[in-house]
């Protein structure tokens, strides 16, 4: 067997075939691109999921307590030390309240890390991208500075060296901070970070108290001494417990990207069985040819199969690098909208199994294609017959596709990492298409036989609809996806928007909030005063507190809470409320939050307060409040006269002002203040919205662009149906254009034909949007809508690309001389 | 059905062919009842109005058409008796088929054109140099590495004529091998097959519209609406230099 003639004839027949080969190597690059392109970021995920649960720990166990950690706790863990249960440990003080300012520019920091830098982290690695090669222990060797990650300094252009205000909004006031090193690398590989010592932790918080954990190094026995200090009352975190949690998404997230990679490579495959098709049919003649000459349907299978592996292998290669490509935009989406820093990274087994992935589904999906080629009898040489679809070749269709969801089953087992999901990917898939084919073949059935106008274009376009109606239900499969994923994100997404512009990013109310610290009280309260278009405004002070007992019986009760809130009047703030005595009844009045571990206690009772300041404050408890707001978080603080505040906090005190302006005044009057009270933070309702609908712009664009493939699909799809189409129908273009027809006639009852096809699978993507938003409107309460604009949009989108695919597929055929095409028949 | 007896006599031999078609909702008699032998080494042409059947017999006798009653044996072999596996075997071996359209494959040069037979035949040998003997033969040597598009309608049958004949078959079947062809190459053509059939001592059917062509064969099988008769109604403008040898045709 001559493997080089063969291999001579395959790649001239593919050069030959010139655009349909192109259009196979395109649908498997498609399928190639889509899995790996979502196997590259289930890998750069997995980075991040599936680390040494010490990474999350910090060490091999993480303890805590129920409020911060007193010195008492911390000797403990000196002594374990001392006694060699523990190597060592680390203390940690996290907040989720930090605030960034720069400018006019206001970042919601995600975390914020006061940490022992020389010992941080003693588990993974932390590293620097400047200053260069330093350590963070050098970066913030110096008295207020922080170390941001590098998502944060790239998103607010911040550099080393550069001045930020930061504002723990818990009772801190605000601070000028250096910044002392950009972070490229954290252990656990999360963004959106601030790192700094703890001396700067509790200079940000306002309290000497703010370890709120550590993290151990244990020799051996890790299980004995989690008993032991769990006996002891802490907290204590294992590894085990990470893994759990580890587990569970890592499941979900295997399942749905390399899931949504399989059903890409399905669409791949269904591009390449349409287009070998398209490849064969053109070429019966030349297999009829062979026949006569003794080739038997083994050699032939061996030729084409040859052709199809050579697609399938550049389809793939072609495949990998655009998944390079397109991963790091995906990469970036993710990174964007979950603040990780994914480090972008692919690995050489991952690429090359996408090549051979990619080719043997090309494969898979060429079969019946070369099936049916090498089955063409060599008498058509000498008689032209009609080729009749009969029932017996569609069973036989049926079958061999039955047959092939086999090895593409083992395929998406051997992807997907487990028999049940890999079987359940591809039945999914096929049900999918099975309940799609018929709902969407069946809309095409009955759409092409309603009645019309009698335009002739419009009944030629709708006469080739009905004939091809089978071919084309790929192709209306993929529109319809694209048009629908495409259409619900859209609508999901920006009725997000909507909601959160209604109920949380209205300007409306309370619009306004300033930290600072008793300095500037005064300066402050002239800015406010002297402002038109403020319609109200109070101010809260916060005092952390070292100490807080509530006397029961002859014993004394620890509370968890942290710090006071101070009030003159509760009556300007709307939301806030109070059970027991009412406000302002007594001085001496302390209010505890309204949750489950309070309730036993009676009103009245003694509640024994000590301030930062040092000194000691007795109060009364008078009940328990309520508060619902958009500009303060008050966690767990009490609620207590402004006198008591100020007396508990002293000098350390830090005031929250709260305001409501007119909103056509708000952003002007909140650069304003900023300018004028610059080491005050000013962060008004405008600020918290544009963060969180640039988190919703991120989403939506990584929804459209994953949703986007599909369409991507069905413009391939589409390519590959009219290919096929314009093989069939040559003799029919040649008897139009003798008749008279130009190439444009012609041309336009193509693309009319492919309009009406693009309007039916956009119409119905958009209708199932609509009946998805309704369902979930039912179920869930939640409102979806997409506006009329924007799901034209998307359907002319749709439509545009079935059109343009079409349009160069067809726009040659559509040319050839009508001598050519009959003389050739 | 009658069945045919094999025989070495003959290098074709058909005996009751039938052949229907579907055309709209009836089966059209395309072969009703053809019988007829051919010596090894003759030169017959086939010929008829369009429409009469010719180059279904011919189909059939190169093997790459079935028929619903009757049988061909080709050197004493029932070709309609054989399996799809076998009578692609055979076709390799015995028979070599040159067509109107000349049906090169566009892809391949000359020379890989008229290799594409020996890739799938068992004969021992070089394939590139039996490939090159062949075009020697026809006059293409120095047209090998020519692509069809490359070469002229004469050169390109020429080509397709050492292709047929490449594995050594006995028998030559030709679908109007001069029909796209001007008069002066239609004759270089007929020359050539004349020429091979005298150096290779090659069975020569050629089925035709062209009375010229038809001229230059041993004897004349004229099929009329599916049937084998006697010649004479103005189709054929030379005589036939032997009678045609008829068995049960009606």
């Amino acid at each position: 067997m001559g493997i080089a003639f063969y291999l001579t004839y395959a790649v001239r027949s593919l050069r030959r075939s010139g655009q349909r080969t192109l259009l196979a190597i395109l649908a498997v690059a498609f399928g190639v691109m889509s899995l790996v392109a979502m196997q590259i970021l289930t890998s750069n995920i997995f980075t991040i999921i599936i680390r040494d649960p010490r990474v999350d720990l910090g060490g091999d166990l993480e303890v805590y307590q129920d409020s911060a950690l007193t010195d008492v706790d911390i000797a403990q863990l000196d002594t374990l030390r001392e006694s060699g249960r523990i190597s060592d440990y680390t203390l940690s003080s996290v907040t989720y309240e930090l605030v960034l300012k720069t400018g006019t520019e206001t970042t919601f920091v995600g975390s914020a890390f006061g940490v022992e830098p020389d010992k941080y982290p003693m588990v993974g690695s932390l590293k620097l991208s400047a200053p260069e090669n330093a350590t963070l222990s050098e970066a913030l060797s110096r008295p207020r500075t922080i170390a941001i990650t590098i998502d944060l300094a790239e998103r607010l252009n911040l550099h080393a060296g550069d001045i930020v205000l930061v504002t723990n909004t818990m009772g801190g006031t605000p601070q000028r901070m250096t910044i002392g090193g950009i972070i490229s690398a954290t252990p656990d590989h999360m963004g959106g970070r601030v790192f700094y010592t703890l001396e700067t932790a509790s200079l940000l918080a306002n309290n000497a108290r703010i370890v709120t954990g550590a993290s151990l190094l244990v020799p051996d026995d890790p299980d004995g001494l989690t008993a032991e200090l769990r006996n002891a009352g802490w907290g204590v975190t294992t590894p085990d417990d990470i893994r759990v949690d580890q587990k569970s998404v890592r499941d979900v997230f295997n399942f749905m990207l390399k899931g949504a990679g399989m059903l890409g490579l399905l669409v791949g495959g269904i591009g390449v069985a349409n287009t070998m098709q398209v490849l064969l049919a053109r070429r019966t003649t030349e297999i009829a040819i062979l026949k006569t000459m003794g080739y038997r349907p083994r050699h032939l299978m061996l030729l084409f199969g040859l052709e199809t592996l050579l697609i399938g292998l550049v389809g793939s290669v072609i495949g990998v690098i655009a998944a390079i490509g397109f991963s790091i935009p995906l990469t970036n989406a993710i990174e964007n909208t979950g603040s990780v820093l994914l480090g972008w990274a692919v690995d050489v087994p991952l690429l090359l199994s996408g090549i051979l992935t990619g080719t043997a589904t090309a494969l898979i999906f060429g079969v019946y294609a070369i099936m049916r080629a090498s089955g063409v009898r060599p008498s058509l040489l000498l008689r032209q017959m009609p080729a009749f679809s009969t029932w017996k070749r569609r069973l036989q269709a049926v079958g061999v596709y039955a047959l092939l969801a086999l090895p593409f089953g083992v395929l998406s087992t051997l992807i997907m990492g487990s028999v049940i999901q890999g079987a359940g990917v591809v039945l999914v898939a096929l049900a999918g298409l099975i309940v799609l084919g018929l709902v969407l073949g069946g809309a095409l059935f009955i759409s092409v036989r309603l009645p019309a106008p009698r335009i002739w274009l419009l009944t030629l376009a709708r006469n080739n609809l009905k004939r091809q109606g089978g071919r084309l239900l790929f192709a209306l499969i993929a529109l319809f996806v694209g048009v629908f994923a495409i259409g619900f994100s859209a609508g999901t997404i920006l009725s997000a928007r909507e909601e959160f512009d209604v109920r949380q990013g209205s300007l409306e109310g309370e619009n306004l909030v300033v930290f600072s610290d008793a300095a500037q009280e005064a300066d402050l309260r002239g800015e406010i005063e002297g402002q038109k278009g403020v319609k109200s405004w109070f101010t809260v002070y916060q005092a952390e507190l070292t100490s807080i007992q509530a006397q029961t019986g002859d014993t004394w009760r620890t509370l968890d809470v942290p710090r006071v809130e101070g009030r003159t009047d509760i009556a300007s703030e709307p939301g806030l409320s109070v059970s027991g005595e009412p406000w302002g009844t007594r001085a001496d009045a302390i209010y505890l939050p309204h949750t489950y571990e309070y309730q036993d206690l009676p009103t009245g009772t003694l509640i024994q307060v000590t301030g930062t300041s040092g000194t000691q404050v007795n109060l009364v408890l008078a009940g328990l409040y309520d508060y619902e707001s958009n500009m303060i978080s008050h966690g767990h603080s009490a609620l207590v006269s402004q006198d008591a505040a100020k007396t508990l906090g002293g000098s350390a005190v830090s005031l929250i002002t709260v305001a409501e302006l007119d909103t056509s005044r708000l952003t002007a009057f909140g650069d304003h203040l900023q300018e004028a009270l610059p080491d005050a933070m000013v962060i008004t309702a405008a600020d918290i919205r544009a963060v969180i609908q640039q988190m919703l712009t991120n989403l939506f664009v990584f929804a459209i662009t994953v949703a986007g493939l599909a369409l991507v699909a069905g413009a391939i799809l589409i390519a590959n149906s009219v290919g096929l189409s314009m093989i069939e129908r040559r003799r029919e273009i040649g008897v139009f254009k003798a008749v008279g027809y130009s190439s444009n006639h012609v041309l336009r009852a193509f693309l009319l034909e492919h309009t009406l096809l693009g309007v039916l699978a956009s119409g119905l993507g958009m209708l199932a949007v609509e009946i998805a938003a309704r369902i979930l409107d039912g179920a869930e309460g939640v409102d979806i809508s997409l506006d009329p604009l924007p799901a034209l949009a998307i359907m002319g989108i749709a439509t545009g690309i079935a059109v343009a695919s079409a349009l160069a597929v067809a726009w040659r055929p559509t040319r050839v001389r009508p001598l050519v095409v009959l003389r050739d028949e | 059905m009658p069945n045919a007896t094999p025989s070495t006599s003959y290098a074709v031999e058909a005996r009751d062919l039938h052949r229907a078609l579907p055309l709209g909702g009836e089966r059209i008699e395309i072969l009703n009842g053809v019988s007829f032998a051919i010596a090894h080494g003759e030169w017959i042409a086939l010929t008829g109005p369009s429409g009469s059947g010719k180059s279904t017999l011919l189909g059939v006798l190169a093997g790459i058409d079935t028929v619903d009653g009757g049988a061909v044996c080709i050197d004493g072999v029932d070709i309609t008796t054989m399996s799809e596996r076998n009578l692609a075997r055979f076709r390799n071996e015995k028979i070599g088929i040159v067509f109107q359209s000349f049906n090169l494959i566009p892809t391949l040069t000359a020379r890989e054109n008229v290799e594409v037979p020996l890739y799938v035949s068992d004969r021992a040998g070089s394939i590139a140099q039996r490939a090159k003997e062949m075009l020697d033969l026809v006059g293409l040597s120095d047209r090998m590495n020519h692509r069809p598009h490359q070469l002229s309608g004469g050169q390109q049958q020429r080509v397709a004529i050492a292709r047929a004949l490449v594995t050594h078959p006995t028998i030559l079947l030709a679908d109007e091998p001069t029909g796209n062809l001007d008069t002066k190459t239609g004759t270089q053509v007929l020359e050539l097959f004349a020429g091979l059939r005298r150096d290779l001592g090659v069975t020569v059917i050629v089925a035709t519209h062209d009375g010229q062509v038809a001229a230059r064969a041993d004897r004349l099988l004229y099929l009329v609406d599916g049937r084998l008769q006697q010649p004479g109604n103005g189709h054929v403008t030379e005589p036939l230099r032997e009678p045609v040898r008829m068995h049960g045709g009606r």
